[in-house]
């Protein structure tokens, strides 16, 4: 039994050394990347993108994608921070009630389900391919976040709500490394343990198996895109509370650097194969990268540019060590 | 000629023949037919009737035009017909994978099954072993400790959690039941032999203590060895009471093993035999699409 176990196990721990490799070179290169601070730095800049990507790896593990991270990220924290700040206002009423702060996450977790729960319903009940279905979430959760704020910055929304993404658990652990922690660990549970996990491999696996097998292929897959907008909202809250503003430009671009976490972690993109700690060490090695290159003067544009290649290597190594 | 990983014999191709290659494979003389042993009459316990599948390329047409049958208890119902006569679809339709395009009553113990998913089929009690093991009954990337409980995951789960120790022992029960050489249960279903990969698929329904096993050419692309030990089964099943609808292209091999066969031609039923009586000719015939 042994040998064939180890041989993922010895995957990810190629990209593991691959990881620490990079670590030492940038150690070396500057003194100031070898410190705790630094330490922490990467952790905080990882943790977001770490957050929407368990929910990527989740969606990529059935065979399918979501496109639309980024922008339900943005709607999710704009909605948490226009309740905040402004409360439920109904003039007909004349009613006016105050939204706290665990209130207005609460009303972000339910929007990036909703909104994850619609892509999972297109998907499922009007078979529309997840990359278009998505797709098309990802233009109107970023039209619905522009009209939501106005366009401008919604801010002001206080040191409670800004504790999620700037403040210290006991003062040692970053609020943000704590939130992503648990979800990571959550998610690990569920995908070796529990029957869902089970369902989630079985269906990117083979699809026409799986329902033969007698699984409710449908309930899955809506599932996972709930999650996916679930946490790509929580994504949404830390970003807000990080810089103590949500932004209709929020989360641009963050569904791809999730989608090269979950690819450079292992997982296929056709379903069946992969894991979390995979897509935790793919973000790792993005952000230490970033952070790495950064710290050592490259230029932001040239960062762009060799992290394409780092996917393109760390995929081909991968389907190189498949072919045997 | 290599058997369970060792060369067993060196032979130039002109010195054998096909009985040769056959008995050297295997490691014993077998007969060509395998012999069931024919059980004695007991009641019906499953029957379909009217079972109606709609063609959803060509409306008006049937892919499967009001079949109705019935098994016993511990009877082997063979179903033969050419590629194309609706057999698979049959089978589909009684598993639930067609609940809009169909129509007709299932019944089990005379009560009557309303059946709309295979979920629903596997919790009345009914499997079905796919005609593909690749593309439909196994999942590839899966171990086969993974593969047995996948249908019956009920079983092994609590609150949700998967108990690794029932599964652990149901993939145990069942690879020693079935003769499954594996290295290990953890082992991929990937890299088994195609023969072990159908008893892997066996033993997932088998998992789901059905009383109805629809079985869809389950020897197809097995060698010889493996063929016998899974007719031995489905004899081995049917003495046990299960009620078995067993679809093959094969005469011998449902002639061998049938305790009674009907005839599927173009979606309809065109015959019911009796092995033991029926002669090739008649049953070939009633197999022939009428249209030519």
């Amino acid at each position: 039994m042994k040998f064939r176990e180890y041989k993922t196990r010895l995957e990810n721990l190629r990209s593991l050394a691959a990881l620490f490799l990079m670590v030492l070179v940038f150690s070396v290169l500057r003194e100031d990347f070898r410190t705790l601070d630094n330490f922490w730095t990467v952790m905080r800049q990882v943790s977001v993108n770490t957050c929407i990507s368990v929910g990527m790896t989740l969606v990529i593990l059935t065979g399918g994608i979501d496109l639309s991270v980024g922008s339900v990220l943005a709607l999710s924290g704009a909605f948490a921070a226009g309740f905040l700040r402004n409360g439920v206002e109904i003039p007909a009423l004349n009613l006016f009630v105050g939204v706290t702060v665990l209130g207005s996450i609460v009303i972000a977790g339910f929007v990036g389900s909703g909104l994850g729960f619609f892509n999972g319903l297109m998907i499922t009940r009007f078979k529309i391919p997840p990359f278009v279905a998505t797709l098309a979430m990802l233009t109107i959760a970023r039209g619905l976040t522009e009209l939501w704020t106005g366009g401008a910055n919604i801010t002001g929304l206080g040191s409670t709500f800004d504790f999620f993404g700037t403040g210290w658990l006991f003062g040692i652990i970053p609020m943000q490394v704590c939130i992503c922690a648990v979800i990571v660990f959550i998610a690990v549970v569920v995908l070796r343990r529990t029957r869902f996990g089970r369902y989630i491999y079985a269906v990117g696996g083979n699809e026409q198996a799986a329902r033969l097998s007698g699984l409710n292929v449908d309930n899955v897959k809506v599932l996972v895109y709930t999650i996916s907008g679930f946490l790509a909202a929580i994504g949404g809250i830390i970003v807000t509370a990080k810089i103590d503003s949500a932004s209709p430009t929020a989360g641009v671009a963050y569904e791809l650097d999730s989608i090269a976490a979950v690819v450079i972690g292992g997982t296929s993109l056709s379903g069946g194969k992969g894991s979390v700690l995979g897509t935790v060490l793919g973000a790792l090695i993005i952000g230490v990268l970033n952070t790495g290159l950064t710290s050592v003067g490259v230029d932001p544009f040239w960062q762009k540019v060799i992290k394409g290649f780092v996917i393109l290597l760390a995929v081909a190594i991968d389907k190189m060590r498949r072919k045997d | 000629m290599m058997r369970d990983g060792k060369v067993v014999s060196t032979e130039a191709i002109t010195a054998v023949c096909y009985d040769d290659v056959v008995r050297m494979m295997v490691g014993r003389d077998i007969k060509k037919f395998f012999v069931k042993t024919r059980g004695t009459r007991t009641e019906d316990v499953f029957r379909v009737r009217d079972i109606c599948l709609a063609n959803p390329e060509r409306p008006g047409d049937y892919l499967v035009d009001n079949v109705s049958f019935s098994v016993r208890k511990g009877e082997v119902l063979g179903l033969f017909g050419l590629m194309g006569a609706g057999r698979t679809e049959l089978l589909e339709t009684i598993f639930g994978l067609h609940p809009r395009r169909s129509s007709g009553s299932i019944y089990l113990h005379e009560r009557r099954l309303q059946i709309d998913s295979p979920g629903g089929a596997i919790r009345s009690g009914i499997a079905l072993v796919p005609e593909d093991r690749n593309l439909e009954g196994l999942i590839m990337e899966m171990s086969v400790r993974a593969s047995i409980s996948l249908a019956s995951i009920a079983q092994t789960q609590r609150w949700g959690f998967l108990d690794s120790r029932l599964e652990k022992r149901l993939a145990s029960d069942y690879i020693s039941r079935l003769r499954i050489k594996v290295a290990s249960d953890r082992q991929k279903v990937e890299h088994l032999s195609g023969g072990n990969q159908q008893k892997v698929v066996i033993a997932k329904w088998l998992a789901t203590k059905p009383q109805v096993m629809l079985l869809d050419e389950p020897t197809r692309g097995i060698d010889v060895n493996a063929k016998n030990e899974i007719y031995k089964l489905i004899s081995d099943l049917a003495a046990a009471g299960l009620a078995i609808v067993m679809v093959s292209s094969e005469l011998p091999e449902i002639l061998a093993i049938s305790d009674r066969l009907i005839v599927l031609s173009e979606g309809r039923q065109t015959g019911e035999f009796e092995p033991s009586s029926a002669c090739e000719e008649m049953i070939l015939k009633a197999a022939l699409p009428k249209s030519s």
